[in-house]
C-alpha cells in the first residue's frame, strides 16, 4: 500500500500543493491530468528523486520520506523508460538482481514475467534496435524483476499505437494481479485510465481536484475542471432562478431556456455553469414537451467507427456560449443507421440526472 | 634504411607532398609575406644579432647605444646560446653570433657559421660558489658542499659552459670520496646559466657553482662564497664573431668594435662583468688560463643512474 | 563541389601539412646516428622515463578527475563556478610559467615544509610527475565532465529506483556509458603529458639518467646546436607517441564495436 499525505513541493516557478493519494495493495490508481500539471514531479518525489517541501510518504505503513531512492523499494518507469543503452535486453531486465538487498524474484518468477510480456525472443537484442512497444515491455519487465511492491508509471504507453496500447494494458493488468503490485500511474489518456484504473485522481495546476473510485469520479465530477479532463461536455452559463425540494431551476440565457437540475446546493441568483456530457444527450425524444429539451437544427454530422457526432445549432441561440462555440455537440452510438440532412430539425433531451451544475467562482 | 629505388620513390613523394604543402602555405600567407619584404627593402641599414639570453640586459643597452651613435638598427634575437645557433644555422640569416660562453663559439667555428678571425672577447667571468643571501647553510668553502643535507645544483655540463667549468673544479679539487659526497648532494642540472642563478634566488637549492656575476644579477637573494685560488681552474669569457651569413661584414665588425670601445666596455662593467682578463685575474689573485677546452668526464653524464 | 568534397579536401590538407613537416624532419636523419642514439642507454632511459612519468601523472589525475568531474557535472554546490574556472589555469599560463609557479610554491613555507618532510619534488622524478600532473589535471577534469554531461541523470535515477546506491549507480551506469569519452580523455592527457616540456624542465631539471625526459633531451640537443641529434629524438618521440595512440585507438575501437 502506498499512501501520500499532504505532499507539497516546488520546482522552479511551479508548485505542487497538498497532494493526498492512496494506492491500496494490488490496485491501480491513475493520476489524470493534462501535460504541465505536475504529474511527473509527484512521481519523482515519491520515488525519492526530487526533494519535497513537506508531506509524508508511507509505503506499507512506513514513512519513507527522506530515504534514498534505493531504500524505498519503489520502482519507477519514467516516460522515456531510461533503459540502459550499454546493456542488452536481458542485462537490463536482470539489472535489479545485482543488488542483494532487493526482494529479488526467483528465476521461475522472472521467467514468468518474461513470458507474460513476450520478450523471450528479444532477450539478446541491443536496446538501440528495439521498437517502441518492445522497449516498453522491457522497461516494465525490469521494474517487475526488482521485486518492489509499488510501481510508478509515467505516461507509459503514450507513444504507442492504440492497438498495441490495449495489448500492453492487458499484459500489465495480468502481471499486476499475479504479483499483487500497487501501481500509481500518471496519464492524460482517458481511455487508458478507464481501462486500468481502480482509483482515479484528477490533477489540475498542481492540485488534486477530485479523488476516488474510478466510476465515482467519472460519474460524479465535483468540479468543472474535472469534467474537462474526464470527458466531453457542452457547457452553458446560467443563473439559478428557483429552488425546489430536490432540484432547482436554472435559466440559460444563451438558449433562452429553463433547465431543471438535481443539485440543490445553491441559492437563488447564483451564477452557475451547466455541463452536459456529449454522449448523454437523447435525440428526438418521443415527447418533446417534457422539461430539458432544446429544439435545434442539424449543422453537421461526423461518423467514426465507434460513434457518430452531431453538431447542432439551437433555434433560440442568442449571444455566445461560454466556451465560444455556438454548436451543441452530441455523441451517439448509431445502431439504427440514422440519416440526417443539414438544416433538419432535431429536438434533444437531457435527462435531469445527466446535468452537472457548478457554481461559478 | 631504404633501397635506392624505394628511396627515389620516397623522395618523390616527399617532394610532391612538400610542394603541395608549400604552395598551400604560400597561397595562405602570400599577402602578408609580400608586405614583409617591402618593409625590409625600405628600411635602412640594420644588423641581426643572435645572442645568448644570459647577458641580455647589457647587450640590449649596448645595442641601443650603438644605434644612437651610428643610426644602424640592431635587431636582437635572444635564447639559449645553442638554440640561437641552431636558429641561425637553419634560417641562414644573421650578422653576428654572441653566445653566453666560449664553448659555443668553438661549435660555431667548427660548423663554419662564423669567421674565426673576427672572434673577439667582450667580457670575462670567474667561477664562484653562490648561496642564498645570509648563507643560511653556513657554506664557507668548496668542501662544505660535501656535507650531508646540502642541496646543490650546477648547470648542465653537457650544454652549459658554467656547468662544465664546475665539473672541472670538482674533478680537480676533490678526492674520490669527497666527489661521491658531492654527487649525493647534487640534485640536478639546470638548463641554462640564468636558471642556475634562479635556483638560488628561489631557494630551490642551497648552493650552486656559478659565476661571481650572479650575485650582481640578484643582490637581494644571492651571495657569493669565493673559491680559493687553487680551486679556480680557468677564466671564462663571452665572445662575439661575425656570422658567415652576414651580407654586411663591415657593419657587423663596426658593432664588435663598438663593444670593445670604452663606451661599450663601460656598459658591461656596469653589470659587474670583468672587462679585461687583467680585471678577472686581479679578482682571482693568480693568473689562470683564459678559456680553453676541458673534456667533460663521462661520469657526469651517468651520474643520474 | 559539394560540402563532402570540400570538407574531405580540408581534412587531407591537414594530413598533408603534418606529413610534410614529418618528411622534412627525416631529411636531416643519418641512419647510423639514428640507431646509435635510439639504442643508447640514455635514450632508452629517457623513453622509459617519459612513458612512466606520463602514465603515473595520468593515473593520479584520473583518480582526482573522475569524482571531481562527476561533481561538476551532476551537483550544484557553493564555489562550483570557481572550480570550473580554475580548470583552465594550466591552459592560460604557458608551460614554462606553470613550472615557475610550481617552483615558487616550493619557495614558500608550505612548499619548503613539504619538500623537507614529505617528498623532494624539485629536480627529482617526482617533479616530472608533478609538472605533468599539474598540466593535465584541469583539462582531464574538463573533458571527463563533458563526458558526464552527455549522459542524462535519468539513467542513474532509474538505477537508484531499481536498488542501486548512488555509488553503484555511478559504477554500473554512468561509468560504462562514459567509458569511451573517459578513455579518449586519458589518451589525450597521456599524449599531452608525454610531450610536456616547459613545466618539466623548469621544475625537474635536465640531468641525464635522472630527469631527462624525451622532450627535455630534445631541447638539450637543440641548445647545444646538435640539430641531427634533436631530429633523431623528435622522430623517436613522434613514432612512439603515434604508435601508442594508434594501438590504444585500435583496442578501444574494437571493443566498443563489439559491445554495440
Amino acid at each position: 500500500m502506498l499512501q501520500i499525505n499532504n505532499l507539497s513541493m516546488t520546482a522552479g516557478k511551479f508548485s505542487i500543493d497538498d497532494i493526498n493519494l492512496l494506492v491500496p495493495d494490488g490496485c491501480c490508481h491513475v493520476l489524470l491530468g493534462g501535460t504541465g500539471n505536475g504529474k511527473t514531479l509527484i512521481l519523482e518525489a515519491i520515488a525519492g528523486l526530487r526533494s519535497i517541501k513537506s508531506g509524508e510518504i508511507y509505503s506499507d505503513g512506513i514513512n519513507i520520506e527522506g530515504e534514498f531512492p534505493e531504500n524505498r523499494y519503489i520502482s519507477y518507469v519514467p516516460q522515456d523508460l531510461a533503459l540502459f543503452p550499454h546493456l542488452n535486453v536481458e542485462k537490463n531486465i536482470l539489472y535489479p538482481k545485482r543488488f542483494k538487498k532487493n526482494h529479488i524474484r526467483s528465476d521461475e518468477e522472472i521467467r514468468e514475467i518474461i513470458k507474460y510480456l513476450q520478450i523471450e525472443n528479444i532477450l539478446h537484442r541491443s536496446i538501440k534496435n528495439l521498437s517502441g512497444g518492445e522497449k516498453q515491455r522491457v522497461a516494465l519487465a525490469r521494474a517487475f524483476v526488482s521485486g518492489n511492491k509499488v510501481l510508478l508509471l509515467d505516461e507509459p504507453f503514450s507513444a504507442l499505437h492504440f492497438t498495441l496500447k490495449r495489448t500492453l494494458w492487458g499484459m500489465l493488468t495480468d502481471i499486476q494481479k499475479r504479483f499483487n503490485i500497487s501501481i500509481l500511474m500518471v496519464t492524460h489518456d482517458l481511455e487508458e485510465a478507464e481501462f486500468l484504473a481502480d482509483y482515479v485522481s484528477i490533477l489540475y495546476k498542481g492540485r488534486i481536484m477530485q479523488s476516488g473510485i474510478k466510476e465515482e469520479v467519472f460519474e460524479n465530477p465535483t468540479q468543472i475542471e474535472v469534467t474537462k479532463i474526464t470527458g466531453h461536455y457542452n457547457y452553458f452559463s446560467g443563473e439559478v432562478i428557483g429552488i425546489n425540494d430536490d432540484s432547482c431551476i436554472v435559466y440559460i440565457s444563451s438558449l433562452d431556456s429553463i433547465f431543471s437540475v438535481n443539485n440543490i446546493a445553491f441559492i437563488k441568483s447564483d451564477k452557475v455553469t451547466i455541463a452536459i456530457r456529449t454522449n448523454k444527450i437523447k435525440i428526438n425524444p418521443l415527447d418533446d414537451k417534457i422539461p430539458n429539451t432544446i429544439k435545434c437544427k442539424m449543422q453537421n454530422l461526423y461518423k467514426t467507427s465507434n460513434y457518430n457526432q452531431l453538431a447542432l445549432l439551437p433555434d433560440k441561440m442568442k449571444g455566445e456560449r461560454i466556451d465560444e462555440v455556438e454548436e451543441i455537440v452530441v455523441d451517439f452510438y448509431d445502431d439504427k443507421n440514422l440519416d440526417f440532412e443539414q438544416g433538419q430539425k432535431i429536438t434533444i433531451h437531457i435527462p435531469i440526472n445527466d446535468i452537472y451544475v457548478f457554481k461559478n467562482n | 634504411m631504404f633501397s635506392s629505388k624505394k628511396s627515389i620513390i620516397f623522395k618523390k613523394t616527399t617532394l610532391i607532398l612538400s610542394i603541395l604543402t608549400l604552395s598551400i602555405g604560400i597561397a595562405l600567407t602570400g599577402c602578408s609575406k609580400s608586405t614583409a619584404t617591402n618593409k625590409d627593402n625600405t628600411t635602412q641599414k640594420s644588423l641581426l644579432v643572435y645572442a645568448g639570453a644570459a647577458s641580455k640586459p647589457p647587450t640590449e643597452e649596448a645595442a641601443k647605444a650603438f644605434e644612437k651613435e651610428t643610426g644602424i638598427r640592431v635587431d636582437l634575437i635572444f635564447g639559449g646560446s645553442g638554440t640561437v645557433l641552431s636558429q641561425m644555422e637553419l634560417s641562414k640569416k644573421g650578422d653576428l653570433y654572441f653566445p653566453g660562453s666560449s664553448d659555443f663559439m668553438e661549435k660555431a667555428i667548427q660548423k663554419k657559421l662564423v669567421y674565426p678571425k673576427t672572434e673577439s672577447r667582450i667580457v670575462y667571468l670567474v667561477n664562484s660558489i653562490n648561496v642564498q643571501k645570509g648563507n643560511p647553510k653556513n657554506i664557507h668553502s668548496l668542501k662544505d658542499l660535501t656535507k650531508p643535507g646540502i642541496k646543490i645544483a650546477i648547470a648542465n655540463p653537457e650544454t652549459v659552459c658554467v656547468g662544465l667549468y664546475a665539473t672541472e673544479i670538482i674533478d680537480k679539487t676533490f678526492t674520490d670520496q669527497e666527489k661521491e659526497s658531492f654527487k649525493k648532494n647534487l640534485l640536478n642540472y639546470t638548463e641554462s646559466c640564468d636558471k642556475t642563478a634562479t635556483a638560488i634566488s628561489l631557494k630551490t637549492v642551497d648552493a650552486v657553482i656559478g659565476w661571481s656575476v650572479f650575485q650582481d644579477w640578484d643582490p637581494a637573494k644571492i651571495e657569493n662564497i669565493p673559491l680559493k685560488q687553487n680551486e679556480i681552474q680557468r677564466i671564462g669569457y663571452i665572445p662575439i664573431a661575425v656570422s658567415t651569413f652576414s651580407e654586411n661584414k663591415k657593419l657587423a665588425q663596426q658593432f664588435i668594435d663598438f663593444l670593445n670601445s670604452k663606451e661599450g666596455k663601460s656598459i658591461f662593467k656596469k653589470y659587474k662583468y670583468f672587462a679585461t682578463p687583467e680585471e678577472a685575474t686581479k679578482y682571482v689573485g693568480v693568473k689562470k688560463p683564459v678559456g680553453g677546452e676541458y673534456k667533460l668526464n663521462e661520469e657526469w653524464i651517468n651520474i643520474g643512474k | 563541389m559539394g560540402m563532402k568534397k570540400v570538407s574531405i579536401t580540408f581534412s587531407f590538407i591537414t594530413l598533408l601539412f603534418y606529413l610534410t613537416l614529418i618528411f622534412s624532419l627525416l631529411s636531416f636523419i643519418s641512419k647510423d646516428r639514428f640507431f646509435e642514439i635510439l639504442f643508447s642507454e640514455r635514450t632508452l632511459f629517457s623513453i622509459k622515463l617519459s612513458m612512466t612519468a606520463a602514465f603515473v601523472a595520468v593515473l593520479l589525475s584520473f583518480i582526482i578527475a573522475l569524482p571531481a568531474a562527476y561533481a561538476l557535472s551532476r551537483y550544484e554546490f557553493f564555489g562550483k563556478n570557481f572550480v570550473d574556472l580554475i580548470l583552465e589555469l594550466p591552459m592560460i599560463v604557458s608551460p614554462a610559467a606553470l613550472g615557475a609557479i610550481l617552483l615558487l610554491f616550493f619557495y614558500n613555507n608550505l612548499g619548503t615544509w613539504i619538500q623537507g618532510n614529505i617528498q623532494q619534488f624539485v629536480f627529482t622524478f617526482y617533479g616530472i610527475i608533478l609538472a605533468q600532473f599539474t598540466t593535465i589535471l584541469g583539462i582531464t577534469i574538463r573533458m571527463i565532465k563533458n563526458g558526464f554531461d552527455e549522459i542524462p541523470s535519468r539513467y542513474e535515477n532509474a538505477a537508484r529506483t531499481l536498488g542501486a546506491s548512488s555509488f553503484q549507480a555511478f559504477r554500473s551506469v554512468s561509468l560504462p556509458l562514459c567509458r569511451r569519452s573517459i578513455l579518449s580523455t586519458l589518451i589525450f592527457a597521456w599524449a599531452k603529458a608525454v610531450g610536456e616540456f616547459g613545466a618539466t624542465i623548469t621544475l625537474a631539471g635536465t640531468m641525464a639518467m635522472r630527469t631527462e625526459t624525451l622532450p627535455v633531451a630534445i631541447f638539450m640537443r637543440l641548445s647545444v646546436a646538435d640539430i641531427q641529434g634533436a631530429v633523431v629524438l623528435i622522430t623517436i618521440l613522434l613514432a612512439i607517441g603515434l604508435f601508442v595512440l594508434f594501438i590504444v585507438r585500435q583496442v578501444i575501437g574494437g571493443k566498443s564495436n563489439a559491445s554495440n
